[in-house]
């Protein structure tokens, strides 16, 4: 009765079974496709994921915690794993008043870390996070942006997500 | 006819040669690419731990003094860890060994009661070295730290600090804060990130 490698199961016959090129065929199979593995771990080795995008600039509402809906990144098939993330807010406007600016990373639509900046007395200041996530394929990573003042803001957001580690 | 994977007995009617050498040829198969994956899964999947709190830490005063933050002491749960070896702040371990590690954490600072507006909170990362025969005196080897003022608009303040260390087995990290919100005491909110990656050793090669 045929049996397996304990690793990879790799399919061979027992003495007593019927030797045929099938079994030829079915070992080399199975070794092309781990093959194809270590292939794309090598790829992974050398070519780790790195993005690195800027959104638009969109207009927010003063103390209106809002989703920068340009510059979003979803974690790619073979991507699962954790990753380092950062989002850098500049503001290209001048409000009638600014207190703060701060911005979150999100995780889907969870917020995961985040910075604040102390802008009273309308200092220019702009704003940057950086954390990992333990992200899993099809997740998609964005920032809310949060000015308090008074006015409206003009903001882009420079992002960067990093694969630091697999999770295979 | 050819001699496949070298049998010296390749007839039809030496079924069980065939078999066996099938068998040892999966095998040997099997152990090189092993050797090869776990190679380059090192390689692409530097060790490294996330955690996160899931209880604030409360009632920190207001002071120039430090006041630890390190995680644990909130109810801290991890998220991932594939440290190759237990690992702990107050004593890093020997393995992997003297190398480049990036340090960070992130963390929402908010007063427990009334704001002191524009006040102090000021997060570091230091790394220390117990001096040799100093008994307990550690040195300050480097340092990462964040200073931010309250805003007081609500919400407390988003604080991230990361930096990279050069770390030598038996140094210690800390995470520290200290404010002036001397209208109520500070409060770490719940779901603080702290988390460290091995970037490479300072000798040539390592294993795991």
């Amino acid at each position: 009765m045929p049996d397996t490698t304990p690793i990879y199961a790799f399919p061979y016959p027992c003495p007593g079974d019927v030797v045929d090129a099938t079994d030829f065929q079915d070992l080399a199979n199975a070794i092309e496709a781990e093959l194809v593995e270590v292939d794309a771990d090598y790829l992974l080795a050398l070519n780790r994921f790195n993005v690195d995008q800027q959104s638009s600039i969109q207009t927010i509402p003063a103390g209106v915690d809002t989703v920068i809906t340009t510059g979003q990144y979803t974690i790619p098939a073979g991507g699962a794993g954790i990753w380092i993330a950062t989002g850098h807010v500049f503001n290209t406007s001048t409000p009638a008043t600014t207190n703060a600016l701060r911005i979150r990373i999100r995780q889907g639509a969870v917020s995961r870390f985040g910075f604040t900046a102390n802008a009273e007395g309308n200092v220019p200041r702009n704003a940057m996070a950086v954390g990992p996530i333990v992200a899993a394929a099809g997740d998609v990573l964005s920032a809310t942006v949060l000015f308090s003042g008074v006015g409206n803001m003009d903001v882009f957001v420079d992002f960067t997500f990093k694969m630091l580690c697999r999770i295979a | 006819m050819t001699q496949p994977i070298d049998l010296d007995c390749p007839d039809p009617e030496n079924y069980a040669a065939v078999a066996l050498q099938l068998q040892e040829t999966a095998l040997q198969v099997e152990q090189r690419l092993y050797e090869v994956e776990r190679t380059l899964r090192a390689a692409a999947n530097r060790p490294t731990i996330v955690q996160t709190t899931t209880a604030a830490l409360t009632g920190l005063a207001s002071s120039l003094s430090f006041s630890d933050i390190q995680p644990g002491l909130a109810t801290t749960t991890t998220n991932f860890n594939n440290m190759p070896f237990g690992w702990s702040y107050s004593f890093i371990p020997v393995l992997p060994g003297p190398g480049g590690y990036d340090i960070g954490c992130c963390l929402n600072a908010i007063a427990s009661g009334a704001v002191t507006d524009n006040s102090l909170r000021q997060v570091r990362i230091q790394q220390l070295r117990t001096v040799p025969g100093g008994g307990s005196v550690q040195d300050v080897v480097d340092s990462a730290e964040a200073t931010v003022f309250e805003a007081n608009v609500g919400g407390g303040m988003d604080i991230t600090v990361v930096g990279t260390f050069h770390l030598q087995p038996g140094d210690e990290i800390t995470f520290e804060i200290r404010h002036q919100n001397a209208a109520s005491t500070l409060n770490i909110s719940s779901g603080a990130i702290y988390w460290t990656t091995f970037l490479g050793s300072e000798t040539a090669v390592v294993t795991f």
